[in-house]
């Protein structure tokens, strides 16, 4: 029974660290400022390491979430979240067992798609070409923190992940 | 540099269950693309849905918002210890330049005072505001909102004023029990009706997602000059009149609209005020 909820617990920790990394985006940092997308990052990451722990519904989950906290178009951050781990799920050779620079430079291309594809959406349901400068930013925050969450998680995917395997 | 070491292996699917997997992924998709394509209708079950999230949420958000404040307030003011006495100074100039407006705006006030008794002018309702705690905001790219901590319950409603102590911030969207989104005059779906400059010209202020707004359907003759104050003119009904909102900009804008400078600093913006409607005096609500 206890192994039982421990095995459940350590399961947990890929979707609980996404949804703890979005919470964390989305509150009041620097004000009206660019915030980077901290929780694609984390998708990213698990989705690539631990696919079976990140499920589609879960990840719809969140992106809809964020949508709604965010304010965003509906259903827009939820495709850019799926879009993500169908990218991360299909590419883990480049990923997994690689030098962590191709890991960064591949989540680098993923996430330059994500905010094209968020980009188009938004400009699609603003009816409006949106100016590229916000999201060029964002998406150079979310490159450039990569590293720290990519390490954050791995210590968490050590600690917690590896021992129940 | 570390590497992506290899995780542990990862269960084998049947090929049922991969194309079960295959076929949600397909599924979600499809939903969250028909879920855009409809909201571009503004369909209301999906505001609900947004409201409902922000209640559900506000509690965590609001945990989550203090811890964060307070480290990166630490982080900016260990920056600003080595200005502190360059500011000191600059500080005591300006206060001594706000003593004398503060004399004037007295008796200013006190004339005003005097000639609304003498008119027997009603002065309306009594001012009343809502305080509230921002728990969450949209710097994002596509929207330019915020989340606080007061709904319903606090008697917010949709299309009251939101103010901050330096100026107009937006409006209420849409109000859950607990909590409450608002559109900031920055967002590009904000189009507020104000008075530019002097002259006290007519304008829409639009916001286009970034951090200055515009005027638009300025007179052709209008002489606006930088530094010229913008306030809400009260037209539509849905902001009183007298807010401050900012300051003329130097920049104009493609399509020929004119750049305003928001008094409200977006950075430091940790607590709002919602006016509600019938209220007379909303300058007083304002520090200036």
């Amino acid at each position: 029974m206890l192994a039982h909820l421990d095995r459940a617990a350590r399961a947990a920790v890929p979707g609980a660290s996404i949804a703890a990394l979005l919470l964390i985006s989305l509150v009041p940092w620097i004000g009206d400022r660019a915030a980077p997308g901290l929780a694609v990052a984390a998708v990213h990451y698990w989705a690539g390491r631990r696919p079976d722990l990140v499920p589609a519904p879960f990840v719809f989950a969140i992106g809809l979430t964020h949508d709604s906290v965010a304010d965003a178009p509906f259903g827009l951050m939820a495709l850019v979240y799926l879009f993500v781990l169908g990218a991360a799920r299909s590419q883990r050779f480049l990923v997994v067992g690689q030098p962590f620079a191709v890991g960064w430079a591949v989540f680098a291309v993923v996430a330059l798609a994500a905010s094209a594809i968020a980009w188009a959406g938004a400009s699609f349901y603003y009816g409006a070409a949106l100016p590229v400068g916000a999201p060029a930013a964002v998406l150079l925050l979310t490159a450039l923190t990569y590293p720290v969450v990519a390490g954050a998680l791995a210590v968490l995917d050590t600690t917690a992940l590896r021992r129940s395997a | 540099m570390q590497e992506h070491r290899a995780g542990p292996e990862v269960k084998a699917e049947t090929p049922v269950q991969a194309t079960l997997r295959r076929a949600m992924f397909v599924l979600l998709v499809t939903i969250a693309l028909g879920a855009l394509v409809i909201g571009k209708a503004e369909v209301y079950v999906f505001d609900w849905v947004k409201g409902a999230v922000g209640d559900l949420l506000a509690p965590v958000l609001h945990a989550v918002t203090v811890p964060v404040r307070a480290a990166r307030d630490v982080g900016s003011n260990l920056g600003r210890v080595a200005a502190l006495t360059e500011e000191n100074s600059l500080l005591r100039a300006e206060n001594a330049r706000l003593r004398q407006w503060q004399m004037l705006a007295r008796r200013l006030d006190g004339q005003n005072r005097e000639l609304r008794r003498l008119l027997r002018f009603d002065a309306g309702e009594e001012v009343r505001t809502i305080a509230a705690r921002v728990i969450a905001d949209t710097g994002g790219p596509y929207a330019r909102s915020l989340l606080m901590d007061a709904g319903g319950r606090q008697g917010v409603r949709p299309e009251q004023a939101v103010i901050s102590a330096e100026g107009l911030v937006g409006r209420v969207m849409s109000a859950g029990v607990r909590s409450a989104r608002v559109l900031l005059i920055t967002d590009r779906r904000s189009h507020v009706p104000v008075l530019a400059g002097p002259n006290r010209v007519h304008a829409i202020l639009v916001g286009d997602n970034g951090i200055r707004p515009h005027l638009r359907f300025l007179p052709r003759n209008a002489a606006l000059a930088p530094g010229d104050v913008v306030v809400t003119s009260g037209r539509g009904g849905v902001f009183p009149p007298g807010l401050p909102v900012g300051d003329v900009g130097t920049a104009v804008k493609s399509g020929g609209g004119v750049e305003v400078v928001p008094h409200v600093d977006w950075t430091r913006l940790e607590f709002v005020r919602v006016v509600d409607r019938g209220v007379a005096d909303f300058t007083s609500l304002v520090e200036e």
